[in-house]
Parts: structure tokens; C-alpha cells; sequence
């Protein structure tokens, strides 16, 4: 049974066991390599450019996913991830097709997947500087539309997929209690494509929108906190300046240290 | 879009109005003028006498010249040979048709020179070469004060002293909402194959691109010496948004003038052959033929064909108070075929109906410009008409705007999108596509502006 995505997201989101994308909340074990599972919510709102950077529009997505982390040892950690996304590119508009298209059908879910890594490279008293990155792949998956009015039956398809890389430090202060709040500066590129396809009557085209956003640097705040021996709980809002304004990205999660 | 008054009181425009419906010479008709008392600026439009047109039926006219094909392979200088033998006159090769036109000789029939012709094994086929005629023939005539079959507000227009017509609001081809998102491009032709166009004229003095060429006359100067031309060629490109006048369905795009029919609105198939390929040769992108013939000829529509293929955009009207849609209108494969609407979308009574019609757009009271020389001193260089010949330059107008706006899209997909974006305006009687109006009449909005695609 295929169960619309909305739908999921709301039945996973209550859960909200997540850590998703941002590597590396909680602390490693002291005692070597550490297994730790987790499920998680991801948000971001971007501005992007299409068109030779002529067009500007906005994207957002939302992340569900699983997510499976190793720490190797303390301070170096690679995780997992894979899920469901929510993509929503409205505001495109695909000139090219022999009916013109403005895209504002939103979201088109499909499966992502993606990875991160955090390295500890500094450590002073209550200070730790660590490096952190990830990268995320949606895969995109068609959406047909039908195209309504016209004097013969038509329809659009559309398929959504993009990539996100962030590459970073994070500066965390450990006060030794179960909070610990942290900023991060990353570098982040986000590109993407948008294809769309029409048929009416003897009429069909093809579009791809190459877009990618306007903004590259990431300056995240966030805290995470150890709410039991085993379980970590984490969120984290993102802020992405860019030329007349700003995105923003936010993210919490939840894992579970076996 | 601009109206004749209430913006503009000062620039109320007295026009001479014809309505002229059906096919017929145009030469023959006997059509009055209305005259202008005194001055014009802020006149009500009512006060303009308007003298009355007697519609003349449709006339046959008769051929006296053939069009011959030879076999591949039968070179030039032979077939011409072959046909002077037979006291052919007039002998011409058609470039890129392949066809030679030839004219009977005094004393001898079309059917005794067929009859001849067709013994000869080096000929491929030998037809009578048609006669056309441009689609109007005056009737009853007033003047009105705008555009309704671009922007149709709905409200009531008075046309001379004993008529007024209430239109339906939205019975239009949506144009200003097109306009928005496209006005045309300077480098876009529309080549207006017709009894030529007057290129003096203020709505087009601006808008030709060349002197283009009179195939009646044979010369590099395609004037008017009819006003069909004229008007039709202002409906699809009139000099648009200048403060006077009229507007033009494709603002910014240019026309290419090809004459193929004399002074009376008369021409043989031959001479369109001829303008039909040679527009395609000399940058048009469209080419609008508000006129036609009764009878089929594969001259003709190989002509259709060659500027199809060239990628050009060939727009007829289907044809005026006939029993089916006239050539070369009828070339489906190759042709938008155009038929009439009014304006309250109702199907106009004269539009010829058939299979072949793809669109419509109103055809009925259109203003568009004419010659002075025509309308007379004191007048107004602006006539009233109705007929598919006007519906059919509203079409070749949008079909300019797509090429515009999406210049490598194909001839079929330009056709496809004025016929996929018509609305069925009259599918309460005939849902889908018919006989009458084809897809529907055209909506400029839907062709050019974006689909939102929504949830």
C-alpha cells in the first residue's frame, strides 16, 4: 500500500528520533568504537537560480530518514542516511515546452540518501573544534499532472532531484552538563534539476531547469542533549545569507546508542 | 487594446464601414461610401452617414490558362517546347512548385488544352489553373469604435445609425492578457499573400518589411490596388500602441506583401503557387491567405506543403457562404484552416464548414485599415468587414506570436497549439471538435501565456 507522504511524515514526525544529516551530535563513548541509530526531520528553504542565473526562485525540502552512525573512535564519527523527501520547487517556469509551464504543484517526495562524517581536531578545556560535512543525493521520482482546459487530454511529469554538500567547522562549548551548544560555518552547495515533460495531443517536449542556490556559506546554532545514558536528542537551525536575504535551514533528531 | 472613444474623446475616428459577407468580386459589388460631415475629433461616431451595400452573390469565375506537370526527368527547355507546340501563351515555369502555367490560345477551351495535354506521355497531369477570389463581399455598412473581437467588454456598439449589436463579454481571443507575456518580434514575417497591401498607410507604413512582390503585375511592388489586402494585413499587424487607430493582433511583427490577385480581388492559382512559395523563400514565417478557390489542385498544395516543410505557418480562411471549406484552406496536412465566430462566439452564419476547419475567430464587423485612395477624400482610411478573410489574419497574428516567442518549435507544433488552446465555444451544440469551428475559437492567452500547474 502506498502511503502518501504527508501521511508519513506526520506518523514519524510525533517519534522525532532523529538526527538527521548533521553529523555527530552526541558524544562518543570513551570506550572505542560506538553503534548508534537514529531517525530524524531535516528543513530547508532555499533561493536558487535557474536560467543562467537570470531567474531566481525558491526550493525547499523536507527530510525524513533513518540514520545509522560509527564512531570509530571518540571524536570521529561517519553516518548514514536514507529517506524520504519532499521536494518543492514552485516558482519554475519551463518557457522551453510548447505550452508553457509555471511550476506550483509542490512538494514531489522520493527517496534520498546521504552521508556525513565529523572529526574532533581541537580540544581546549570546555572548547572542542571539529570538522563536520555531509552530503545528501535525492534521487527524485516523476509526479504526472494532468493538464486541464486545453481542447484535447493532456498531461505534465514531472521529476525533482538535487544535491546538497555543507563542509564546515563546529564549535562546540562542553560544559560537562547534558547541554551542549554549538555553531557551525559551513560551506554549503545545494545544485539541482527540475525535468518536465508534456504531452497534449500530438504535442510533447521535455524541459530540464538546471538551478542551484544562491547562497554558499552556512552559519548554523544548535545544541544537543544527552537525555539518557543512551539517547541523544538534537536540533539545529541554519541560517544561509545570500545576496538580499536570507534562507534558513532547520533539523532535530533523536539516536540511540546500542 | 484602444477604442475610437470614451479614453480618447478627442481621437474619435470616423471609418468608413463595410460589412462585407460571402464570397464574390469584390470589383463588381456595388458598394457605397459613407461621407464625413465636417470635422471629425469629437464627433459622435453616430453622425457619419452610412450609405448601404448591396451584398453581390458569389460569382464563378472562369480560367482560361492550365497548370502542367512533367514527368521527373523531363528537363526544362523540352516541357516548354511541348507547350508552345500546342499554341500555348503566357508559358512560365513555377519555381519550386515544378509546374508550368500556360494560357490557352484565343479560340481554343481550358478543356480542349487539357484534352491535348493529356495524349503527351511526358506529362505528369494537366488541371485547369483555378481561379481565386478574396473572401469578402460588402454588404450593409456602419462603423463602430473599437476592437471587440481583441478585448470584448461586453458592452454595446453602435455601427452607423440603425445598428447595434450587443456583444458578449469575453467573446474574444483574449488578447491583452497576451500581450502581456508577448508583443512579437520585429524579425518574425508574416508574409499577407493577397491583392497586396498598401504600404503608405499609416497602421503599416512601419510594418513592411519590403515592397514585396505582385505576381499579377509581375514587379517588386506588391501595392494594393483592391483594400482586401490592406485590411487584412492591418487586422493581423497594424501598427499597434501609437496613439492612433487601430491595433494589431502581432504588435511587433512585420509583414512581407505578396500580391496574387488583381484590383477586383481576382487571381488564378498560379499566381498564389507562386506567392505561396515565394514568401516561404523570402522570410516569412507566416503566411496568411485570406482567399481561395473552389477546386482542388495538387500544384497548390504542394505549394502549402513546401512552405510547411520550410517551417512555415500557412494560415487560409476556410471561406465564405459555401458548402465546404475552399483551397487551400482545405490542405489539412499542410494548412490552419480558419472559420468565423461574432461576437457573442456564435458561429458566424457565412463561415464555410468542413473537416478541414481547425480554429475560428471572429470574423464578423472587424475593423482594420484600407487605402485612402479607396475610402475617398475626407474619410477615414478604415473599413468595417466581416468574413473568414478577417478571421483568418487574427489567427496568422497569434500563430506570429508563438513563432515569437518560441521560434524552434515546428510549423505542426504551432498549428497544434492554436488548435489544443481554442476554446469550444460552442460545445452545448457540438462538443469537441466540429465541422464549424473546428477546436474552437482561438484563445490567445491560453497559447502564450504559462499552464500553472497547480496541486
Amino acid at each position: 500500500m502506498k502511503i502518501p507522504a504527508r501521511r508519513l511524515l506526520l506518523l514519524l514526525s510525533p517519534a522525532v528520533a532523529a538526527v538527521l544529516l548533521t553529523a555527530g551530535f552526541c558524544p562518543a563513548s570513551e570506550n572505542g568504537a560506538a553503534w548508534r541509530t537514529g531517525i530524524g526531520i531535516d528543513y530547508f528553504s532555499r533561493t536558487i537560480t535557474w536560467d543562467d542565473n537570470t531567474r531566481t526562485s525558491k526550493a525547499s525540502a523536507t527530510l525524513v530518514a533513518a540514520r545509522e552512525e560509527v564512531e570509530l573512535r571518540p571524536g570521529l564519527a561517519f553516518d548514514l542516511a536514507a529517506g524520504l523527501s519532499l521536494s518543492n520547487f514552485n516558482g519554475l517556469a519551463f518557457s522551453n515546452l510548447p505550452i508553457s509551464i509555471d511550476y506550483g504543484a509542490g512538494a514531489v517526495s522520493s527517496l534520498f540518501v546521504g552521508a556525513g562524517f565529523r572529526a574532533r581536531f581541537f580540544r581546549h578545556g570546555k572548547l572542542e573544534i571539529e570538522g563536520v560535512g555531509r552530503f545528501v543525493y535525492c534521487l527524485g521520482s516523476t509526479k504526472t499532472w494532468a493538464l486541464e482546459g486545453f481542447a484535447v487530454e493532456g498531461h505534465a511529469t514531472g521529476r525533482p532531484s538535487w544535491i546538497e554538500a555543507s563542509l564546515g567547522p563546529r564549535i562546540s562549548l562542553v560544559f560537562g552538563g547534558k547541554l551542549v551548544p554549538f555553531v557551525t560555518i559551513s560551506g554549503n552547495w545545494f545544485s539541482g534539476s527540475f525535468k518536465m515533460a508534456e504531452t497534449l495531443g500530438d504535442l510533447s517536449g521535455s524541459e530540464k531547469k538546471t538551478v542551484r542556490a544562491k547562497g554558499f556559506v552556512e552559519v548554523s546554532l544548535g545544541a544537543r542533549c544527552q537525555v539518557s545514558k543512551r539517547a541523544c536528542l538534537a536540533a539545529e537551525a541554519g541560517f544561509l545569507p545570500r545576496a538580499g536575504g536570507v534562507d534558513g535551514a532547520l533539523s532535530a533528531g533523536l539516536t540511540y546508542r546500542f | 487594446m484602444r477604442s475610437f472613444s470614451g479614453k480618447h474623446p478627442n481621437q474619435v475616428m470616423a471609418f468608413l464601414v463595410l460589412l462585407l459577407l460571402g464570397l464574390g468580386a469584390l470589383g463588381s459589388s456595388q458598394q457605397k461610401t459613407a461621407k464625413r460631415n465636417g470635422p471629425v475629433r469629437g464627433r459622435d461616431p453616430r453622425a457619419f452617414k452610412v450609405a448601404k451595400a448591396t451584398r453581390t452573390p458569389r460569382a464563378k469565375l472562369k480560367t482560361d490558362r492550365v497548370l502542367v506537370k512533367f514527368k521527373s526527368g523531363v528537363e526544362e527547355g523540352y516541357a516548354e517546347a511541348i507547350l508552345q507546340f500546342q499554341d500555348l501563351v503566357k508559358v512560365r515555369r513555377i519555381p519550386g512548385a515544378g509546374v508550368y502555367r500556360a494560357q490557352a490560345p484565343a479560340g481554343a477551351t481550358v478543356r480542349e488544352v487539357i484534352a491535348i495535354l493529356r495524349q503527351n506521355p511526358d506529362v505528369e497531369y494537366v488541371r485547369p489553373d483555378y481561379r481565386t477570389r478574396v473572401f469578402t463581399v460588402p454588404n450593409d455598412t456602419y462603423f463602430s469604435t473599437y476592437q471587440y473581437n481583441l478585448y470584448n467588454r461586453g458592452k454595446p456598439i453602435t455601427i452607423g445609425s440603425d445598428i447595434q449589436i450587443q456583444p458578449t463579454s469575453g467573446a474574444d481571443i483574449k488578447a491583452t492578457t497576451a500581450w502581456d507575456q508577448t508583443k512579437g518580434d520585429a524579425g518574425t514575417i508574416i508574409a499577407v499573400v493577397d491583392t497586396g497591401v498598401d504600404m503608405t498607410h499609416v497602421e503599416l507604413v512601419n510594418k513592411v518589411v519590403s515592397a514585396g512582390h505582385d505576381f499579377i503585375n509581375d514587379d517588386d511592388d506588391a501595392t494594393d490596388d483592391n483594400f482586401h489586402g490592406t485590411w487584412v494585413a492591418g487586422v493581423a499587424a497594424a501598427e499597434t500602441n501609437n496613439n492612433e487607430g487601430i491595433a494589431g493582433v502581432a504588435w511587433n511583427c512585420k509583414v512581407l506583401p505578396v500580391k496574387v490577385m488583381d484590383a477586383d480581388g481576382n487571381g488564378y492559382y498560379d499566381e498564389m503557387i507562386e506567392g505561396i512559395i515565394w514568401a516561404a523563400d523570402n522570410g516569412a514565417k507566416v503566411i496568411n491567405i485570406s482567399a481561395g478557390g473552389d477546386a482542388d489542385d495538387p500544384a497548390l498544395e504542394a505549394a502549402c506543403q513546401y512552405a510547411y516543410e520550410k517551417n512555415v505557418v500557412v494560415v487560409a480562411a476556410a471561406g465564405n457562404d459555401g458548402p465546404s471549406v475552399s483551397y487551400p484552406a482545405a490542405y489539412d496536412n499542410y494548412v490552419l484552416a480558419v472559420g468565423a465566430t461574432d461576437f457573442n462566439d456564435e458561429v458566424a452564419s457565412f463561415s464555410n464548414p468542413g473537416p478541414q476547419v481547425d480554429v475560428a475567430a471572429p470574423g464578423v464587423w472587424i475593423l482594420g485599415p484600407a487605402p485612402q485612395w479607396y475610402v475617398g477624400t475626407g474619410y477615414y482610411p478604415y473599413v468595417f468587414a466581416s468574413g473568414t478573410s478577417g478571421a483568418a489574419p487574427e489567427v496568422a497574428g497569434l500563430a506570429a506570436l508563438i513563432v515569437s516567442q518560441k521560434p524552434w518549435l515546428t510549423a505542426k507544433q504551432v498549428m497544434d497549439i492554436i488548435r489544443y488552446t481554442a476554446d469550444d465555444v460552442n460545445k452545448s451544440s457540438s462538443s469537441g471538435k466540429d465541422d464549424s469551428i473546428g477546436y474552437g475559437r482561438i484563445n490567445m492567452e491560453r497559447a502564450l501565456v504559462p499552464y500553472k500547474l497547480a496541486r
